[in-house]
């Protein structure tokens, strides 16, 4: 494996493990409580 | 106004029951079979660059829609194609017979995919009964598949028995947990199967990691160099539009995009659920299971047994010689293989069953919701239906009906559908609304940039995959140009059956519409 392909797969794994630590992370801590949604208007494009 | 249906409508159990169905449900066979193939195609890792860039501007951008819609859907009492596009152009004729082809894709997908989950299932039988142990020639062990399938019969099958065992096994595993519902069926599933995937998926990784070269002269076949193989860059390949072209068609099928699966799952969620942080999750995780998981196990273990030129070879023969030939040919020759081989199919196994049902569900979802049928007259009347075509695909498959079924609901139809989904939600639902619906109870804020990808990139990235695909693939599918003159009638009795099929759908949408399920917007003033 040349220093290119390591590059490659160093970048590509720490993107996804990245990806994924983030919004597990994000999913598990949120408390929906604090979470304010907007007014649901809803005029079916009318 | 919500509509009232929506009060009969099953809910999901947990947040993370959804977003491991939604995983479930990409997480397949292409994930470990297909992306590895494409990848060692394609500029080894060369090929990352344009398969990132379709999941930022393709994959990612397509299950926000199809997750929002969902909901949208859901929330007025639809969750399939027909009524959710309905109500998303604001009630217009002509919209709900736009999902035809988002409920004919999947449900003809299920109808061939069940049958090749059930290959996998007797594989790993056969890995712990020793059936295919011995066999050393890639020849010899083709020639074991082609039994099994029964397209030859010769010394290890007398016809297509064990195989048709196998499906109906997995057939109804399938409708059992479709037949449970939403909550304790679908959910309940992936919340044990993903978990075990990655136990599985992590101990093969391991095993492959500590593979030495069975030729103490040949000390170059390393699981490392395998890794190169896959992973050293031909930035060359950059420079073909092809691998292009594959990077965003691996990138399509892995997340289940254009399916209808997940507008359908989507559909289940309350008005005010995530979905953009819940979408990306899912995203991720499916991820992680293709590109660290399963792309380091399948080439690096072929490199390992086989060599450079070896590997080549294998990935040039496409994903099933890969994973029903080279495979097993690896398990015969390793350590541990029976158990090894096992593990292996047993992840394909799972993999299969938790994208199927999901397979399954968009045209569950429009017979409850649109003609309020009972689950259990769904399930009876997509069995029955379900069980005559794959039959006939089964008896047929040396004659090329699978391919061509594949051609239409698995290459086809989802770039089409998510054209349509995409289509419809930037440019008549509005981008604005369409953001504004992203927000409803948001965990994660969309960057606006995506407005103008959603708007631009997308369609039309999906408009050039179609016509490409059309033109290289489709003229040559639709003039027979590959098929043998004696399977011509095969194949025209295949494209009868989905015809007949589609017609099925737009006479139950119409039956919808007598029923007052699809009220256009005049007729409610």
């Amino acid at each position: 494996m040349n220093i290119s392909g390591w590059i490659m797969l160093v970048v590509s794994w720490t993107v996804i493990f990245s990806l994924v630590i983030f919004c597990y992370y994000r999913i598990f801590t949120i408390s929906k409580s604090h979470m304010q949604a907007p007014l649901e208007i809803d005029t079916e494009g009318k | 106004m919500p509509d009232d249906s929506l009060k009969k409508r099953e809910n999901w159990g947990s947040r993370i029951g959804v977003i491991l169905a939604v995983s479930g449900s990409a997480v397949g066979l292409g994930n470990f079979l297909r992306f590895p193939v494409q990848a060692a195609q394609n500029g080894g890792g060369a090929f990352m660059i344009p398969y990132f860039l379709a999941f930022l501007l393709l994959g990612i951008p397509l299950a926000w829609v199809e997750w929002t819609i969902g909901r949208y859907g859901g929330r007025h009492g639809h969750g399939s194609a027909p009524g959710i596009y309905h109500v998303l152009t604001g009630r217009k004729r002509w919209a709900k017979y736009l999902g035809i082809t988002a409920l004919l894709g999947p449900i003809t997908i299920f109808f061939y995919y069940c049958y090749i989950e059930g290959w996998t299932l007797a594989y790993a039988f056969f890995s712990l009964t020793g059936e295919y142990n011995g066999i050393s020639h890639p020849d010899q062990m083709s020639a074991f598949l082609s039994g099994f399938q029964g397209v030859e019969t010769n010394s290890f099958f007398n016809g297509p028995w064990t195989a048709y065992s196998a499906f109906v096994v997995v057939f109804v595993v399938n409708f059992y947990f479709i037949y449970r519902g939403v909550t304790k069926g679908i959910e309940q599933l992936n919340k044990v199967a993903l978990p075990i995937m990655f136990l599985i998926a992590t101990v093969l990784l391991v095993r492959v990691f500590t593979l030495d070269s069975p030729y103490p002269d040949r000390p170059e076949q390393s699981f490392i160099n395998g890794l190169g193989f896959m992973w050293n860059p031909d930035f060359t390949a950059l420079k073909n539009p092809s691998v292009w072209l594959a990077a965003a068609g691996q990138m399509f099928f892995t997340l289940s995009v254009g399916m209808g699966s997940i507008m359908a799952y989507a559909s289940y969620l309350r008005a005010k659920d995530d979905v953009t942080l819940s979408s990306l999750t899912a995203n991720s995780t499916n991820e992680f299971f293709e590109v660290i998981l399963a792309g380091s196990i399948v080439i690096p273990a072929t490199f390992i047994f086989f060599g450079a030129m070896g590997t080549m070879e294998v990935a040039q023969g496409g994903s099933f010689n890969l994973g029903f030939v080279t495979m097993p040919l690896i398990f015969n020759q390793m350590q541990g293989g029976a158990f090894v081989g096992f593990l292996w199919f047993f992840l394909l196994f799972m993999a299969g069953v938790t994208s199927s049902v999901s397979l399954l569900q968009p045209m569950i979802t429009f017979l409850e919701d649109e003609l309020k049928w009972t689950r259990q007259q769904s399930v009876v009347a997509i069995g029955a239906v379900g069980f005559i075509v794959t039959n006939f695909i089964i008896f047929t498959l040396a004659r090329g009906s699978l391919d061509e079924l594949d051609f239409w609901a698995g290459t086809l139809f989802p770039v089409f559908n998510a054209f349509l989904a995409v289509t419809l939600f930037a440019w008549f639902f509005g981008v604005k609304k369409g953001f504004r619906e992203f927000d409803m109870g948001a965990d994660l804020r969309v960057p606006r940039f995506f407005k103008f990808i959603l708007l631009i990139v997308t369609p039309l990235s999906l408009l050039a995959i179609l016509v490409t695909w059309i033109i290289q693939q489709g003229i040559p599918v639709l003039t027979l140009e590959n098929v043998d003159p004696e399977n011509r009638v095969t194949v025209w009795i295949t494209r009868f059956i989905l015809v007949a099929v589609a017609l099925a759908i737009v006479l139950l949408i119409r039956v919808a519409r007598r029923r007052g399920r699809f009220v256009r917007r005049e007729e409610l003033r």
